[in-house]
């Protein structure tokens, strides 16, 4: 990373604090492009998993102050715009899902990382339970379930790693930024 | 995973949310479902918007499209080492069906030149007005859909009918100043008018989310086996007739001898698009009604074009489960949904 090859002592200053602190909200864009990144492989096709919401839910977790609900709403609806859903969809989700868990956030920093995975899981689970009823009560039909239940056993294969980035990432940042809220 | 050795009571120090929360939240859920209003009341509007901000964002996703692609490269490597034997025997099979194919086709195509210059016929599709990149999957577990690197501005028109060498991609769904939609033919909102190649026989390619679309409104009496070929059939004007769609790879039948489900494999691999072409559709944003001097490619089908009510008609229920008006006729306006 670039930012290790400064010293601690002339970093950050106000502009670098300020970057920091948009952290959070740069990894959700970065995980908005990758979800729609046109990955030209059977390996992949076609499955887009949860990544948003891991970091939302860490976020929420680890860092709510550094990540506003505004901007969690602000990428749900950018989801929308690409995603074919109806707009407001993923703005509502993410909003559901970042809300309780900020709220709650002491239970999860008390328990041991299982407890979160697991915490992850259902709430995750259950998401895409609602926007599969949702769509499927859009189209009138029962929506596929296959490509659903592969993205949701990716998305928490994939949770430890983004946990561990979301984890780092803000010890580090903590440290270069010890007054943050 | 290291994250379950870390300790996670560090941060604890950290302030509890803001107040604001307690009002935001309910007051961004209630905007959500607003706005999800919205889009159900007024979807045209609403895509038109998405359309402009998804311009914006379209160069951002060019700069990356390269880079994926050649991640989706290395991927596929790996996956095509351990598919290669199963592969290589399935080429193997399909080169001496080709071979037979492309006897029989040097024999057809002099054949149709020739009945060609006897009744004066011009070519029987529009050459591609342009080609466009694929910059980004903006499908899931819901849709199908591609963002395409060409808009409004190039020339792309909403209802562009989409397609490679191999044969139909899809069709564009909306098009931005710089960029654009395409729908394919996968996704559960398509649905296009087509017949078999073998028999000339009506029936509408539906989109159901899957890598394996289902051929509808098939009569029952005609004949369909694992193989045959289906092209478009030109009814609805959105796409030219006689583009390969795919072929059938499976019919299923219920105990007494009904056709209750026959999937479609489309001619183009879907999941590697790099490129697509893309064709002018005779008519665009018209109204449904189609008559049979409508166009050049209308005129061309082998029956006048209201024959497709009768094969609505003649469906009688195979495949058709609570869609009966999603008909062939009105194929024109729910293609344009």
């Amino acid at each position: 990373m670039a930012l290790t090859l400064m010293s601690e002592a002339s970093w950050p200053g106000n502009m670098g604090r300020w970057l920091i602190r948009t952290l959070p909200f740069l990894t959700l864009l970065m995980a908005v492009l990758a979800s729609h990144l046109p990955l030209p492989t059977v390996v992949a096709q076609n499955t887009m998993p949860p990544l948003v919401l891991s970091f939302v839910f860490l976020w929420a977790v680890y860092r709510p102050n550094w990540l506003p609900i505004s901007l969690v709403f602000i990428t749900g609806l950018l989801m929308d715009v690409l995603g074919s859903v109806p707009l407001g969809l993923n703005a509502i989700l993410l909003i559901l899902v970042y809300w309780p868990v900020a709220i709650q956030r002491r239970v999860f920093l008390r328990e041991p990382f299982p407890f979160l995975w697991v915490s992850f899981a259902a709430i995750v689970a259950l998401v895409e339970v609602l926007r599969w009823l949702f769509v499927s009560l859009i189209f009138w039909s029962f929506a596929p379930v296959g490509l659903v239940l592969s993205n949701l056993v990716v998305g928490i294969g994939l949770f430890p790693l983004i946990a561990w980035l979301v984890i780092q990432g803000n010890h580090r940042f903590t440290r270069l930024d010890p007054e943050a809220p | 995973m290291n994250a379950s050795r870390r300790p996670t009571t560090s941060v604890m120090s950290v302030a509890k949310p803001a107040p604001s929360l307690r009002w935001l939240a309910p007051g961004l859920i209630v905007t959500g479902l607003m706005l999800i209003g919205l889009d159900l009341a007024r979807p045209n509007a609403v895509a038109q918007v998405k359309a402009t901000v998804v311009d914006g964002m379209a160069p951002v996703f060019s700069v990356l499209a390269d880079p994926a692609q050649a991640v989706g490269n290395v991927l596929d490597t790996g996956y095509s080492m351990i598919a290669i034997y199963q592969e290589n025997q399935q080429l193997k099979a399909e080169n001496d069906r080709l071979r037979a194919w492309y006897i029989a086709a040097q024999r057809l195509s002099a054949e149709n030149r020739e009945l060609q210059q006897l009744v004066k016929l011009d070519a029987v599709w529009a050459d591609p007005v342009l080609s466009a990149r694929v910059i980004a999957d903006t499908g899931g577990a819901f849709a199908r859909s591609l963002l395409l690197d060409r808009g409004v501005n190039d020339g792309v028109m909403r209802g562009m009918a989409a397609m490679t060498a191999q044969g139909v991609v899809g069709r564009v769904q909306t098009a931005g100043e710089r960029s654009s939609r395409l729908l394919l033919l996968t996704d559960i909102n398509s649905r296009i008018p087509a017949m078999l190649e073998k028999t000339g026989d009506r029936l509408v390619v539906a989109g159901n989310n899957q890598s394996k679309p289902e051929l509808q409104y098939l009569r029952q009496e005609v004949p369909v086996a694992v193989g045959d070929m289906v092209l478009t059939s030109g009814v609805g004007g959105i796409f030219p007739a006689g583009l390969p769609l795919g072929t059938v790879t499976e019919v299923v039948v219920d105990g007494e001898g009904r056709r209750i489900r026959i999937a479609l494999q489309p001619s183009v691999d879907l999941a590697r698009l790099g490129y697509v072409s893309l064709l002018p559709s005779v008519r665009l944003d018209e109204p449904v009604a189609v008559t049979a001097n409508d166009g050049p490619i209308n005129q061309l089908a082998n029956e006048p074009v209201n024959e497709s009510a009768q094969a609505a008609d003649a469906d009688d229920g195979a495949g058709d489960t609570g869609r009966a008006d999603d008909g062939p006729t009105n194929d024109g306006a729910n293609a344009d949904e």
